[in-house]
């Protein structure tokens, strides 16, 4: 019998831009979870952090010169990260108590280089929106727990604004890493005005989904040349 | 014979040498290069089959079939025999035709999350 997987094993990628509200609500509740480190990397926000503060969990907290984006502020987090398993959290969603611990669990069970659980929607103020309005199955990124090596192998491309985080995904997948996903909630994720899914159209989603074949097309394209 | 695509769902895009039709009914897309992506421009322009036999450099014949039986296998593009050709000047210039590419790595994302409307009383998106 292997001894469980370590939450002192996981390296926490945290993006954060603001601060936004429920920002400490989110760092709060990775830090309940006692992961290996807690790395925020501030892109160059416009008004300063508050104080942070764990006696079991060293935090980290690297600020970019200039605004680049989630994308670029993840790499950021995946460069420092010292950890064989990696997580992230957006700065204003909220991981239940005990679920990176279940994540960890799943991932020893399953053998995977990658679990994928499922989020629950909370509106601004943290409730929980009714169930005919929660997402189907989504690549959320807080809903993944995945080796480091893979995102280090498969950085997040810097160029996309939206639907980054299902390129990354997308990339893993088709990589031959193996997922398992499962039904349990493990991130509470916050609906707010200007993500990508709040109140994002069929247009512009259908926009997303094309910018990603574009993004995907694009790099087949640079694999040829540079085999030329 | 002319074509068009089949309906709004299947997008016609030009990437430098490669051209892409991307169905956006199931979220798969298929690449079309060199001599294949000169055929698939020119009939999404609206050209019709003799006329781009006509004009063609070099002998284009079978791999026009090839192209217009896999179009309409894969049911992206419906005879238009009405349609009005697009002005510009046909180009087909490469004699090299690699096999055309259906890709499905984005297809769990696309199901995972479907294009659809969102709601704004509703919240959050829902599948149709």
């Amino acid at each position: 019998m292997h001894s469980p997987f370590s939450t002192s094993d996981v390296s926490v990628v945290m993006p954060v831009y603001g601060p936004p509200e429920g920002f400490q609500e989110a760092v709060a509740s990775v830090l309940d979870q006692e992961p290996g480190e807690l790395l925020i990397i501030d892109d160059a926000s416009p008004r300063p952090l508050p104080h942070l503060k764990s006696e079991k969990v060293p935090i980290t907290i690297h600020r970019l010169e200039t605004n680049s984006g989630p994308a670029a502020a993840r790499n950021a987090g995946i460069g420092l990260a010292t950890r064989p398993w990696l997580a992230f959290l957006d700065s204003d969603d909220v991981w239940p108590a005990g679920s990176l611990r279940r994540q960890l669990d799943r991932l020893q069970q399953s053998g995977a280089d990658l679990v994928l659980g499922r989020a629950t929607v909370v509106d601004v103020t943290g409730k929980e929106l009714p169930p005919e309005n929660q997402p189907e199955f989504l690549p959320l990124l807080g809903c993944m727990v995945m080796a480091a090596r893979l995102a280090r192998d498969f950085p997040f491309e810097e160029s996309l604004r939206y639907g980054e985080d299902s390129d990354f995904y997308s990339r893993i997948r088709a990589s031959g890493a193996t997922v398992h996903k499962h039904s349990e909630v493990v991130l509470h994720y916050r609906q707010r005005e200007g993500s990508l899914m709040d109140g994002r159209s069929g247009g512009q989603r259908r926009e997303d989904f094309l910018n990603l074949v574009r993004t995907a097309a694009r790099r087949r394209q640079q694999g040829r040349a540079s085999e030329d | 014979m002319k074509y068009e695509a089949r309906d709004a769902e299947i997008v016609w895009e030009r990437m430098g040498d490669e051209s892409l039709l991307i169905d956006l009914r199931v979220g798969v897309y298929y690449s079309f290069r060199e001599g294949y992506a000169g055929l698939l421009d020119a009939l999404m322009e609206g050209w019709d089959r003799e006329k781009i036999l006509a004009e063609a450099a070099q002998d284009v014949g079978s791999a026009l079939d090839s192209l217009e039986a896999f179009l309409l296998k894969e049911n992206l593009v419906v005879e238009a025999p009405e349609r009005a050709v697009n002005p510009h000047d046909l180009k087909l210039t490469s004699t090299s035709f690699p096999e055309i590419e259906r890709f499905d790595d984005l297809q769990e994302i696309f199901e995972m999350d479907p294009i659809h409307d969102g709601d704004v009383e509703r919240g959050w998106p829902v599948a149709p």
